[in-house]
């Protein structure tokens, strides 16, 4: 149970994850295992590993800044919170947090659009479009080449539904939609795309 | 039916499925191993599409975030066997969360449902079958409900009458400043059909009071003790009629 016993392979996609600073392999999973007993510096070093993450996603699916930073907020306290929840052989620290992250998000996203007229395709498009020239700009570590790379090895089809999900925050309905293509298809090019950039990127099976 | 929503797995670790869906297939999840071992890698994989988005984090954030976990008392672990439940009622809070704004107009809901997929109706009856309550009333239908984790529940009504009963199982109790209220939505309306309390053996029985014939919707609210004229809690149980 305890983080030495992760597979390898793991820690592969976590060390990508953090950033190659010569660091522990599983530096983040052991902060989080401190966090679990209560230890606040631990938290703040895990803050300042991850909180451009969380915030960085938050914004990118929900835009406005006062809006990213409450839910922000509530991820990092839920993070403190269920710290103790987190277990290393289900999956990866980052993996734990960032799932949490983006549920979040699209959970805001959901509910708002509950009390909302639904129709802004335009709107949806022009997401897609910011988010290729953000990312031309942000892209300069390794992290970001590997994603932009993998990302580039979709077909377009699955490259625009796992984007419009992921970065837009929009229901696989939404995506089949958006792109005019029916719901089995969209269903099948997620599952499809997550299968290739999990190969690409090499995330452990 | 289980290879259709092996399918979804994609879609559930994207976060792309609507609430409905996505408390069925944490339903069929809790379940099958190879759909859990799937969404595990592609959570694995989509938290590596968060790299790109990463900025700087406001300072004032950071402040508040670090006060906050002063005096925010964490969650002891979970032990053994209890672990699984625990993690899928944590997955269910954001659900039960999500359905509460969505249904600040009932009518948010009905869409949702409208919409719902024909596989996950299929899986939310075979769910339902094992709990076969039709033939509580004489030629009646009875319609299965989307309802949480835990929870199995349906309107057993006979098209073309005006009565109906909804059965529900493995309803939590409440604290007494709060009761379950029965809804049924007319035109996008919702009136009030009676307010109860969890049966403590066996389901769930309570008949609508209030007119059955020609409602669209039926639900189940969380509200104040003695229930309320319109309602304002989370939509626990709904589906069409």
């Amino acid at each position: 149970m305890s983080a030495a016993h992760q597979p390898s392979g793991r820690s592969r996609g976590l060390l990508r994850a953090v950033g190659d600073d010569g660091s522990a392999p599983q530096a983040t999973e052991a902060l989080l295992l401190e966090v679990a007993k209560g230890d606040r510096a631990a938290f703040a070093q895990l803050f300042d590993r991850i909180g451009g993450q969380v915030y960085g996603l938050v914004r990118r699916v929900l835009r406005d800044p006062s809006q990213s930073e409450e839910v922000t907020q509530e991820i990092m306290l839920e993070v403190w919170r269920t710290a103790s929840r987190f277990d290393p052989e289900r999956g990866t620290a980052n993996a734990w947090i960032m799932t949490m992250t983006h549920r979040r998000a699209v959970d805001r996203v959901r509910s708002e659009q509950a009390s909302r007229d639904r129709d802004d395709r335009v709107g949806a498009r022009d997401t897609v479009r910011e988010f290729d020239v953000v990312s031309e700009e942000v892209e300069r570590t390794m992290e970001h080449q590997q994603v932009r790379a993998a990302l580039d090895q979709l077909t377009p089809l699955q490259r625009e539904a796992v984007e419009l999900a992921y970065y837009g925050g929009h229901t696989y309905r939404e995506v089949a939609e958006l792109l005019d293509t029916p719901l089995g298809t969209v269903k099948t090019r997620l599952r499809d795309g997550l299968i290739r950039l999990r190969d690409t990127l090499g995330v452990a099976p | 039916m289980t290879e259709n929503l092996h399918l979804y797995a994609g879609a559930y670790a994207l976060n792309a499925l609507p609430i409905d869906e996505r408390a069925f297939f944490e339903r069929h999840l809790a379940a099958c191993e190879v759909c859990e071992v799937e969404v595990t890698e592609y959570a694995e994989t989509a938290a590596r599409l968060a790299a790109p988005t990463s900025q700087p984090v406001p300072p004032p954030l950071r402040s508040r975030v670090l006060d906050e976990v002063e005096r925010t008392r964490q969650l002891s672990p979970a032990t053994g066997r209890t672990r699984r439940a625990d993690r899928l009622r944590t997955a269910m809070v954001p659900v039960a969360a999500g359905l509460a704004a969505a249904v600040v107009a009932l009518g948010g809901v009905t869409t949702y449902l409208y919409d719902a997929n024909q596989d996950m109706r299929a899986e939310m009856a075979a769910v339902d079958a094992e709990r076969d309550l039709t033939g509580l009333l004489a030629g009646a239908d009875r319609v299965p409900l989307a309802a949480p984790e835990g929870v199995a529940a349906g309107f057993v009504h006979t098209p073309g009458q005006d009565a109906g009963v909804l059965v529900a199982h493995g309803l939590a109790d409440l604290d007494p400043t709060q009761t379950y209220q029965l809804w049924l939505i007319h035109d996008g309306q919702p009136v009030a059909a009676g307010v109860f309390r969890p049966a403590g053996d066996g389901p769930t029985i309570v008949p609508a009071e209030a007119q059955v014939l020609g409602a669209e919707l039926v639900a189940v609210t969380v509200e104040p003790a003695g229930g309320v004229a319109e309602p304002t809690g989370s939509v626990l149980i709904s589906g069409e009629l």
